[in-house]
Parts: structure tokens; C-alpha cells; sequence
């Protein structure tokens, strides 16, 4: 059987205690276990840090950021700070499935030239909710979604150095650029074609206020404008 | 005198050669007249439901939030799309130009049609009805964007189509105001779906 690499988990938080137990069991449900799971806390008020302790023994390293880095700024902490041979990144409120890792590292194993996997996302409601959030597209609860999320990234820790970080500019979108900018810079790709996370909504997250909804617009406009500038220096 | 059909035809864009077979059409082939009234008296509102742009400083970018394919207006495209996008007319457009780029007149109402037929062409607009004025009102005169150009260069429309599956993709992203308080970048005339 082929050794497959080491996994680094990167689970950038603030304030997830309600969601943050169910998605740590299920990064830990992994039947191709991770090496480390690192929970960089950007200055949480609630419970996440009392949640996340008792998960030490499991492998689970509580990090908190000493000054407020942001979702962007967090997430490059703990590429920074991690040692697998693949970097994945998950969040406080989804849920992996059990073999999401070992599909994406098998990628790897036989794909030396691949820098960076992605996957299938499936929206679901959380129990709290009984209608997605106002905005949110129905049709796409329960709809396999091309996940270009950082939440199904995995990426060997060349594709950072090659690519960049993620921009701590953007607050919505930092994971959209980044995938634009990998792009543009010839990084090599594959998408499983499998539902590996499933994306909870909830009445705490996502966009759908209108003013929401025009930053998030605003931001992508600007992943725009950087790709058309990047395509130009690369001309 | 009328231009013949196959000079038109060389010159222009397909949208923009409809433009002038229906001055044509409409002036009855009249040689005396050299008004393009009907079509230069045409004004556009921008197709919210699909469009969404920003100006920056070198450029305007467009995203159609339907197809994925995004847009770079640079130059003089931004400001012809600057004026058509609050509703000056045609006409309006292409007098505003010829001011500002005097030596360029009879190379700017060509340009200005061509590229706001690829405009239309695109569907980034929407044609005005007659009686409806943008939101701007006449008589008001949105100022001229500054811009560094000294010499008037053909407006065109860059369009990318390598990014579709990224910008199609829903907003599911999570932002949780209590939890991410990024302070936002300054925003430069930004337009956005209401």
C-alpha cells in the first residue's frame, strides 16, 4: 500500500463554539489521520478555546493569535507554523467526510507535479434553520457545488511559496483570490469529483445582508482587478 | 454624402453597421442630411441584474455575474462607459470626447460606436426607453472622469472568460462580523446590485 503524505490541518477560528466540536471530530474521524491539527484562534470570546483544549490529546494544538489576524491572516499563521507534507485548511462550522483527506492525499501520492486539490461542497441547513438564508440561492442546498473554498484546499506547502499567501486584505473573497492567482500563475490543479465537505449555513454566517452581498461584490471586482494586473506582469 | 454600404461594413463592428443601415433606413438614403439624430440620441442603463463594475484608476472592470466572464475598460472605454453608464446619449457621449480630444474628431465618433455596439453587443447595457431618463436627470452633467491620457486612444473592450467557474461560484463564504473584523479597503466608485 502506498504511504500517503502527511497532513497539517489548518482550522482558522473566532468565535465558533457553537459548530467547532462537531467539525473537530470530523477532521479527527479522518481515516488517513492527520499529523497535526493546528486551531489558530483569532482572540475568541466565547467558549472555542475551553472546547478545543481537551482535543490536546488527540493531537490538537490550540493557537492564539496574540494580536487579531483576520481569516486571511490566521490561515497564514498556521501555514507558517506547520510541518505536514500537505497543508489542509478547515473551518469551525463544516463537516468532513471521513475519507476526505485520504482522497486528496492519494491525489498527491500519485500526481507528483500537482500542487493544489480542491473538491465537491454540499450546502446544507443546520437543524436551527428551517430555509437558507435570505439571498443564499435555494437550488443550491443539498446541490454538489465545485468547492473552490479553502475548505476542500489541500496543497503541498510549494504551491504558498509559488503562489503567496492568502491576502489579508479581502475578508470574504481571500480564498477566491487566492485560487485566481494560483491560476494565473500555472499551479497545477485537480478537483476531486466527490463531495468531501459538507458546508453548513446557519443563521450566523455567510453574506446575505445587502451590504453583505455588495462587499462580497466589491471583493470579487478587486480578485478581478488583481488577476488582470497579474496577467499583465506575466505577459 | 452617405457612405456606401461596403465602407461602412469595413469600418465598423456588426452592431455598429446596423446603426448606421438604420440612419439609412430612417433619413430615407437623404445624402443632404449628414444627422445621425436617431442614434446618437440613444441612451443605455446599465444591466443590473447581470452587471456589477468598479472604477479604479487605470481601468473600469465589469463581472457579469451570470456567465463568469469579466471585462477591463481601460482608457478612453472607461470613460465612454462612465458616460453611457449614467445615462448620457450617444451623441452626448461622443461631443464630451471630441472636446476633450480635439484632435481626434473624426476618429471618435467611429470608436465611440464601434465599442458601445460591442457594449450593447455584450449586454452590459440595456437600452433606455425614450421617455426614460437615468437616474442622473437632465440637465446634470457627471464631470469627466480625469484621466492621464493626453491623446485620444480607440476605446476597447477586454474580455476574459478564465475565471468563470470562480466568479459563478455563490458567495458561500462564511463572514461572521463578530468573528472577522477586517477593516474594509477603501472602496473607489464602487457599483453594486441593490
Amino acid at each position: 500500500m502506498r504511504l500517503l503524505p502527511s497532513v497539517s490541518v489548518i482550522l482558522s477560528v473566532k468565535n465558533g463554539a457553537q459548530y467547532l466540536e462537531e467539525s473537530l471530530r470530523s477532521v479527527l474521524a479522518q481515516d488517513h489521520r492527520p499529523c497535526e491539527i493546528l486551531v489558530l484562534d483569532d482572540r475568541s470570546t466565547d467558549e472555542t478555546e475551553s472546547i478545543t483544549r481537551p482535543f490536546a490529546t488527540d493531537g490538537v494544538r490550540f493557537i492564539a493569535n496574540r494580536s487579531p489576524l483576520g481569516i486571511a491572516g490566521s490561515r497564514n499563521a498556521g501555514i507558517q507554523l506547520a510541518g505536514g507534507q500537505l497543508l489542509a485548511f478547515a473551518s469551525h462550522d463544516d463537516i468532513w467526510v471521513p475519507h476526505k483527506l485520504r482522497k486528496q492525499a492519494e491525489r498527491f501520492a500519485a500526481r507528483p507535479e500537482l500542487d493544489y486539490c480542491i473538491a465537491l461542497v454540499r450546502p446544507f441547513l443546520d437543524r436551527s434553520i428551517t430555509v437558507p438564508p435570505p439571498g443564499f440561492r435555494p437550488e443550491l442546498v443539498g446541490a454538489d457545488v465545485p468547492g473552490y473554498l479553502s475548505e476542500t484546499l489541500v496543497a503541498r506547502p510549494r504551491a504558498f511559496e509559488r503562489a503567496g499567501y492568502f491576502d489579508p486584505s479581502f475578508s470574504q473573497g481571500e480564498d477566491t483570490e487566492w485560487f485566481a492567482r494560483a491560476r494565473q500563475l500555472g499551479l497545477e490543479m485537480e478537483m476531486v469529483d466527490e463531495v468531501l465537505v459538507h458546508k453548513r449555513l446557519h443563521t450566523n454566517n455567510i453574506t446575505y445582508s445587502a451590504a453583505r452581498a455588495q462587499h462580497w461584490r466589491r471583493e470579487i471586482l478587486r480578485v478581478a482587478k488583481k488577476t488582470l494586473e497579474l496577467r499583465r506582469t506575466l505577459e | 454624402m452617405v457612405e456606401s454600404a461596403t465602407k461602412v461594413r469595413n469600418r465598423h463592428q456588426e452592431i455598429a453597421f446596423r446603426f448606421f443601415l438604420e440612419y439609412c433606413r430612417e433619413q430615407g438614403n437623404n445624402c443632404d442630411s449628414c444627422h445621425m439624430d436617431p442614434i446618437l440620441s440613444r441612451r443605455y442603463r446599465v444591466n443590473r441584474s447581470k452587471i456589477i463594475f468598479e472604477a479604479f484608476e487605470d481601468e473600469t472592470v465589469l463581472i457579469n455575474l451570470d456567465s463568469g466572464s469579466y471585462y477591463s475598460f481601460p482608457g478612453s472605454g472607461a470613460l465612454v462607459w462612465d458616460l453611457i453608464s449614467s445615462g448620457r446619449s450617444i451623441g452626448e457621449v461622443i461631443a464630451q470626447l471630441q472636446h476633450r480630444f480635439p484632435d481626434a474628431n473624426a476618429e471618435i465618433e467611429s470608436s465611440v460606436l464601434d465599442f458601445i455596439g460591442k457594449v450593447v453587443e455584450e449586454r452590459l447595457v440595456l437600452e433606455q426607453d425614450a421617455g426614460g431618463l437615468e437616474a442622473t436627470g437632465e440637465g446634470e452633467q457627471p464631470p469627466l472622469r480625469k484621466g492621464k491620457e493626453s491623446k485620444f486612444e480607440k476605446p476597447c473592450l477586454q474580455k476574459y472568460s478564465d475565471m468563470q467557474d470562480l466568479l459563478l461560484l455563490d458567495p458561500i463564504h462564511e463572514v461572521d462580523e463578530m468573528g472577522w473584523p477586517n477593516a474594509l479597503p477603501a472602496g473607489r466608485n464602487a457599483e453594486a446590485l441593490e
